[in-house]
């Protein structure tokens, strides 16, 4: 796929602004009304989903050229896909918006134009494997002093894998060691790769790094299938989303099983081989991540065409997916936090499908961290407004984007992973 | 050539008047306005004529100041300023369409309410009316000036019921407003089975509300469509005594919203009784009255009629009972029967004329939130100025579907009697001052009220003198009157 | 194209250097719009011709002053731009400034009492409904979609939707106006101007609401509307939407229709319809309606699509013609009334319910199409092979717009096969203002692939061809809303486009405004 295989779409959208707005029939109120963060904050149209699209038709068209401004626009956008999900009632399979700057981006990487900061991300990657710029020597560090398998030596069933995140930042220890107090309590065979892990290569993929990305991505499949894994659980909602949207992309069926951490644990509490025992009381938010819900769906591939029936009506030959964000992991989490003693979930109002982007997203964090920061605060203010006492959530990108928004605000909402709280509950 | 002579080429002989009793009866207001004698009175029998004088004005710099209602006019509309030609143009009276089907109906400058409702009852129709008309009130010239209405609920814009209209620009252009602008004449409109209805336009300008408010000093409008509504099967009425207005807003507030009711007005006690009795005889009734009636209508139409008026009923007494009143059919004191024979109008005398044969009225928009405060502050002025509030007539008129309310007071007093006409004349001047100073918005500046409500907003002022440039860039219509 | 180096200092002055850009291709964003490829001098696509100068994002009244001082000294044009979703929204000459209101979002006041609600030109129907609905009020929102901008369809554009019919034009629902004309003046409406409030859009004197919109708003093309005040209607129904789940698995939770009950009626013709909405619109018991071809309306849901009934060998959904209405009270007895009489109206006019109604996914979805209506107009692209048009957009009342239907159909018929799909929802009836006193056609009159020339050149070839007719028998007028459009149906209706020219040339002698969807004085 190109970018011209998606002029039709370019040239098909409606104009009708949809793409910046939560569904009408969701809106709760004037303040949480909108879904798209980069034009939250950029305001030009260029800087919605819809711009996005028609500077896809502008280029095609050779009606204007990539420039550097352009350029800075295709990449103010966190890749939160509220656009997709907003324009889909409306035009289905005909304009998606989240393909078409996800193509814009390859073009611009293919060009050369290159933002400096992501440059120095991928120059990492390559070197080191992460998209932290830290040593891959010090991936595993994280494990220090825990009994777990090293599936570099070892098999087991299932690979926990920790993320580029949650691996090197030393704030967030505490959501993966947790996670791997989580499958230990339950019983489950499973290891880590440790300083072996490599990156899932998502991150890359969303800067327009193709190449990189499948090149991660089939070092991981080989990596997880030589450890004998059957699943492999992503503490990462990033993560997470590359495996389950991306990674078929390149790969096909990879014959592993793809689950992220909540999904898992609530399983387990279902099956009754977790129990939380002591009572977090707590007045809770929780907020979805982009990847591990509206992209959170399985891969639905498509290979086919577009036919004319009689008059100019179109038909996809076979029907395109309709995704609609509807199959992401949502309750999985809810059904965690609900099952903790003493936690009082309390819902924000753009939640579910049309959640708000943490910030993080699209190598925005990397490239834009202010942009970053106010999305994250914009988040943060929502979860004020319901009277939470914290805000809970099942992504490392996540925590850390909302956790320096809180500090950023001068407050001290905390913010957790979820499975910090159920580590808290054991 | 005398100006008689030169409009011998347009008008028959008989139809340009200068009698010096009707010239003066043309100058003659209730509410103080002075102008210029005009040289005649001409009287057109259809557009064309309208068209020829407008352009022979225009040749010749002649104000021309149309009026459509019968005399005695009381507000100084269409009383000229510089003299001039006066356009009486009560004698083009034709009801041109009545049409049960699209409940409209087309009416020239001349025809009243009172000839106008049986027409629209043969129909099935009514049209919702001002508070008892005067028996010479043209219903165009009422509707182009806003009048309230006294059913909120079908006052569903300021503009309501007007829909298109015909007019002679002051430029002597012919023009349509609405979907009547074509294409098509009318007649050809008529029979694309298009009865001009839509009001919007034509184009991006909506040219009738230009012509709303304008007193005629845009054009001469020479007919109208309005629109009609169902004429009620079964209707009742209920009154809502109260002490003070204030007892009754909230209340009014609550069945506007809900769209409960019909008609819907509050009169003080004075009011009432002047459709009650005559001569000082009002004034003792009034103080047998309660200080305020609240008075409703409940319509039942085409299907199960009763059934309407009783779930209403039943509604609007619920919704009273919240908030501490008690309506009845009927209230001690008060011929119901014939106030509201009166209110339904012809009144003979006028009610506003009953008590002391004159009457100036001071009207103003505001939210009826705020008609209390306004309330106390007349009251406040005509004790300054020794004026008897309880000769004071006040009238409230939820309007916008109660979003606003048409705010009245009524200063009776005897023309003949000079030393009491110049005490009014101050006590009017000083009073609609006070109350566009309090927040009144004066939306119909008749006479010294333009002067003080352009004062107040000069950028309207000079908005309203672009467009004046336009339809009228001689200023030959109406001249001197808004701004 | 540029302007001048010192126009853009200084208007970079005014809003700051982040809220003005001229990259090309930014600017090039603003060229696209809705319908753009059917115009005749365009590019075929919905790209217009030109480009803008400039793309400027002021966040308050004084900036678009500024602007437009700025604009008037160094003879730019400029057109005010909201959500932009309509054929008008581009700019018509290169190097116009677009002025995009994004920034000026607020919802100022609700008066709850007085029932009105005072926005700034970026404020979409759904925030206004989701605010306003807390306290049991509603504005009449459009067809189109609540994603536009509430001052933009009442002051300056077009629309109307399913609650026109209790609540009126939209162009009914203006109260007072802040409205900064094209010379940076400032002009209040009505009761603003004299310092009393909103509560007023008329007079002193005249109306300028008058001077403001007729049927169409000026579509950018005198001044900026700043902040209007909305007529709020009671809202009987729940404080918040009643709906549960994503599209297109919507649900309506289970107190929705407490205090509502939703019908969907079919008609065996459209005569049978327009009596039933003539007498539903006498008895006063409707609250919101839309008329539609069957299918259409609950062609948005997903798991029902197997349902739409089809013509046999057609494509299409079902041409029946159709009603989804609401009744609604805070009254039971009141609700129960008003169902009695639409029985009886049904059983006069030969009306019949439709069970589809009560499939919880058709249910949810009409509830949401008649009270915010979101995906209403737009879906029927994802239908329409990505797009579809109208035809005829006429108001009148509901028979003569059946007459004019009945005109059309055989020559509309005739342009099937030839790359277009004429007749696609059959007649779109939106029974409006006040009762149902009339009625708006926009008849689904084809889809049209966007993407191919033949297409396109047919569907515009059709829009000429069967209006030609209706226009000379005076059924419908001519298309407005445009320069061009305005001076060739002005000679046809009273020579408005003379006097629209005047009035543009009194208020924007220096033509800052673009008049491309409005008028230009100079241009014949």
């Amino acid at each position: 796929m190109s970018l011209e295989n998606f002029e039709k779409n370019a040239l098909r959208c409606l104009r009708c602004s949809n793409c910046k707005w939560v569904p009408g029939a969701h809106v709760k109120s004037w303040r949480f009304a909108q879904i798209c963060p980069s034009i939250f904050r950029y305001n030009f149209h260029a800087y919605s989903g819809g711009g996005r699209v028609i500077t896809a038709a502008s280029l095609l068209l050779g009606r204007t050229e990539l420039t550097d401004e352009v350029v800075e626009v295709i990449y103010k956008c966190q890749l939160c896909g509220g656009c997709d999900i907003a324009c889909r009632p409306s035009m289905g399979g005909f304009v998606e918006p989240l393909d078409v700057i996800r193509e814009l981006r390859i073009k611009a990487v293919s060009e050369g134009f290159l933002l400096p900061e992501h440059m120095m991300v991928i120059e990492g990657l390559k070197n080191e494997d992460n998209m932290m710029q830290e040593k891959k020597a010090d991936r595993g560090n994280w494990a220090e002093g825990l009994e777990v398998k090293d599936l570099s030596r070892e098999k087991a069933e299932v690979v926990l894998h920790a993320g580029c995140r949650a691996s090197f930042d030393p704030d967030l220890r505490g959501v993966i060691r947790g996670a791997v107090a989580l499958l230990s309590a339950a019983g489950v065979d499973f290891g880590i790769m440790g300083k072996d892990e490599a990156c899932c290569g998502g991150r890359a993929y969303g800067m327009g790094y193709t190449g990189e990305f499948t090149k991660y991505a089939e070092h991981n499949v080989e990596a997880w299938k030589k450890a004998g894994v059957g699943k492999v659980v992503m503490v990462c909602s990033d993560g997470f989303g590359a495996l389950q949207n991306l990674y078929p992309k390149v790969i096909g069926d990879m014959g592993i099983e793809v689950v992220h951490i909540s999904q898992y644990v609530s399983e387990l509490v279902r099956e009754g081989r977790l129990v939380f025992k002591k009572a977090v009381p707590l007045k809770v938010t929780y907020h979805d991540p982009c990847n591990l819900g509206r992209l959170g769906e399985a891969y639905m591939p498509w290979s086919g065409e577009e036919k004319r029936l009689p008059g100019p009506i179109i038909e996809f030959d076979p029907p395109k997916p309709e995704r609609y964000g509807v199959g992401g992991v949502y309750d999985a989490p809810r059904e965690i936090l609900n099952a903790i003693p003493g936690v009082e979930l309390v819902e924000m109002e753009r939640i579910r499908e049309h959640s708000w982007c943490c910030g993080a997203g699209g190598g925005v964090i990397d490239a834009f961290p202010d942009f970053a920061l106010s999305t994250a605060q914009e988040r943060v203010a929502e979860a004020r407004g319901t009277g939470a006492r914290a805000i809970a959530t099942s992504c490392p990108w996540c925590v850390r984007t909302l956790r320096d928004a809180v500090k950023a605000d001068g407050d001290a909402l905390p913010v957790y992973d979820v499975i910090e709280l159920c580590v808290k509950a054991l | 050539m005398s100006i008689k002579e030169e409009l011998s080429g347009i008008f028959d002989g008989d139809r340009i008047v200068d009698d010096s009793g009707i010239l003066s009866g043309a100058m003659r207001n209730d509410s103080f306005v002075g102008g210029g004698m005009p040289a005649c009175v001409v009287r057109p029998k259809g557009m064309e004529e309208v068209q020829g004088l407008i352009r022979w004005a225009n040749d010749k710099r002649m104000p021309l100041t149309p009026v459509s209602s019968g005399v005695p006019h009381v507000r100084g509309g269409s009383t000229p300023l510089f003299g001039g030609v006066c356009v009486d143009l009560s004698g083009m009276d034709r009801v041109l369409m009545v049409d049960r089907e699209y409940r409209v109906a087309m009416v020239e400058p001349g025809v009243t309410f009172y000839e106008l409702r049986p027409e629209l009852e043969k129909a099935g129709l009514k049209l919702p009316m001002p508070l008892s008309p005067r028996g010479t009130k043209s219903v165009l010239g009422s509707v182009m000036e806003r009048e309230p209405i006294t059913i909120p609920k079908y006052h569903v814009d300021m503009s309501a019921p007007l829909l298109c209209a015909e007019v002679v620009f002051g430029t002597g252009d012919l023009f349509r407003t609405g979907e009547a602008s074509g294409p098509g004449n009318i007649e050809e409109q008529r029979e694309a089975k298009r009865k001009q209805v839509w009001d919007s336009g034509p184009g991006q300008i909506s040219f009738s509300r230009i012509l709303q408010g304008a007193q005629g000093s845009m054009g001469i409008v020479t007919w109208i469509t309005v629109r009609c509504e169902v004429l009620p099967t079964v209707q009742e009425f209920l009154f809502i005594p109260a002490r003070d207005v204030s007892e009754l807003t909230d209340f009014v507030y609550r069945i506007l919203r809900r769209k409960l009711g019909d008609e819907c007005f509050m009169l003080n006690g004075f009011d009432v009784a002047s459709f009650l009795g005559e001569g000082e005889g009002i004034r003792s009734l009034s103080d047998e009255l309660p200080g305020w009636l609240l008075v409703l209508g409940i319509s039942g139409y085409e299907f199960y009629p009763e059934e309407r008026v009783l779930y209403q009923k039943e509604a609007i007494v619920e919704a009273a009972r919240q908030f501490g009143l008690a309506p009845k059919a009927a209230v001690p004191g008060m011929d119901a029967f014939r106030f509201l024979k009166g209110v339904e109008g012809p009144t003979e005398p006028y009610w506003k004329r009953g008590y002391k044969g004159s009457y100036c009225d001071i009207f103003f928009l505001t939210t009826m939130d705020r008609v209390g405060g306004f309330i106390h502050r007349m009251q406040d002025i005509c004790n300054e100025r020794r004026y008897d509030v309880r000769e004071l007539g006040i009238y409230i008129q939820p309007i916008n579907q109660g979003r606003s309310c048409h705010c009245e007071f009524r200063l009776s007093y005897d023309a003949d009697n000079l030393k009491e006409a110049e005490r009014v004349k101050g006590l009017f001047d000083a009073a609609s001052e006070a109350m566009m100073k309090a927040g009144g918005f004066f939306s119909r500046p008749y006479g010294n009220w333009a002067g003080m409500a352009y004062n107040r907003d000069a950028a309207s002022r000079e908005a309203v003198r672009k467009l004046k440039g336009i339809f009228d860039p001689n200023d030959i219509m109406n001249p001197g009157k808004l701004c | 194209m540029s302007i001048p180096e010192q126009a853009y200092k200084m208007l970079e002055a005014v809003v700051g250097p982040d809220n003005i850009s001229q990259d090309p291709t930014m600017l090039d964003v603003y060229s696209f719009s809705f319908m753009a490829e059917l115009q005749r001098k365009g590019t075929g696509t919905k790209f217009v011709p030109v480009s803008p100068g400039a793309a400027i994002l002021p966040s308050n009244t004084e900036e678009v002053q500024g602007i437009l001082s700025v604009c008037n000294r160094f003879g730019l044009k400029s057109k005010c731009h909201s959500t932009g979703f309509g054929p008008w929204n581009a700019v018509s000459w290169d190097d116009v400034v677009i002025i995009d209101l994004r920034r000026m979002n607020r919802i100022l006041e609700i008066d709850e009492k007085n029932m009105y609600v005072v926005v700034e030109p970026y404020v979409t129907w759904a925030q206004l409904q989701a605010d306003t609905m807390k306290l049991g009020l509603v504005a009449a929102t459009p067809g189109v979609g609540c994603q536009t901008s509430a001052l933009a369809n009442c002051t300056s554009g077009f629309g109307m939707g399913p609650y026109n019919n209790s609540m009126g034009f939209h162009e009914r629902s203006v109260m007072g106006v802040e409205w900064v004309l094209p010379d940076g003046s400032v002009l209040r409406l009505g009761s603003l101007g004299s310092g009393n409030g909103w509560f007023c859009g008329d007079g002193p004197g005249p109306s300028l609401r008058g001077v403001l919109r007729g049927e169409y708003g000026s579509l950018g093309g005198l001044g900026v509307v700043t902040r209007v005040a909305i007529r709020l209607f009671d809202w009987p129904g729940p404080a918040e939407m009643p709906i549960s789940g994503p599209f297109p698995y919507m649900r309506l939770t289970e107190d929705a229709l407490d205090a509502m009950k939703l019908f969907l009626i079919t008609f065996k013709d459209r005569h049978q319809r327009n009596e039933a909405t003539r007498l539903i619109g006498e008895a006063e018991i409707c609250y919101q309606m839309y008329a539609w071809g069957h299918g259409f309306l609950i062609s948005s849901v997903h798991e029902l699509s197997h349902l739409i009934p089809r013509k046999e060998g057609d494509k299409r959904p079902s041409q029946d013609p159709v009603i989804a209405m609401t009744l609604a009270s805070h009254s039971r007895a009141e609700l129960a009334y008003q169902e009695k009489v639409l029985m009886a109206i049904l059983e006069k006019t030969g009306g019949t319910l439709s069970n589809y109604v009560e499939i919880p996914g058709v249910k949810a979805c009409i509830f949401r199409y008649l009270t915010r209506p979101d995906y209403l107009f737009t879906a029927m692209c994802r239908f329409a092979s990505g797009f579809w048009i109208t035809l005829f957009d006429v108001i009148g009342t509901p028979n003569s717009l059946t007459e004019i239907e009945d005109a059309a159909i055989g020559s509309l018929e005739s342009w099937e096969g030839r790359n277009i799909l004429p007749g696609c929802a059959d007649s779109y009836c939106q029974p409006m203002y006040g009762g149902c006193h009339v009625g708006y056609l926009d008849h689904s009159g084809g889809i049209y692939d966007v993407c191919e020339a033949a297409s396109i050149d047919s569907f515009r070839n059709m829009v000429m061809e069967v209006n030609r007719p209706l226009i000379e028998k005076n059924l419908i007028r001519p298309t407005i809303a445009s320069n061009e459009a305005n001076q060739r149906a002005g000679k046809l209706m009273s020579n408005f486009h003379i006097w629209q020219k005047k009035v543009k040339a009194a208020f924007d002698p220096n033509s800052v405004s673009d008049g491309g969807y409005y008028i230009e004085v100079d241009d014949e």
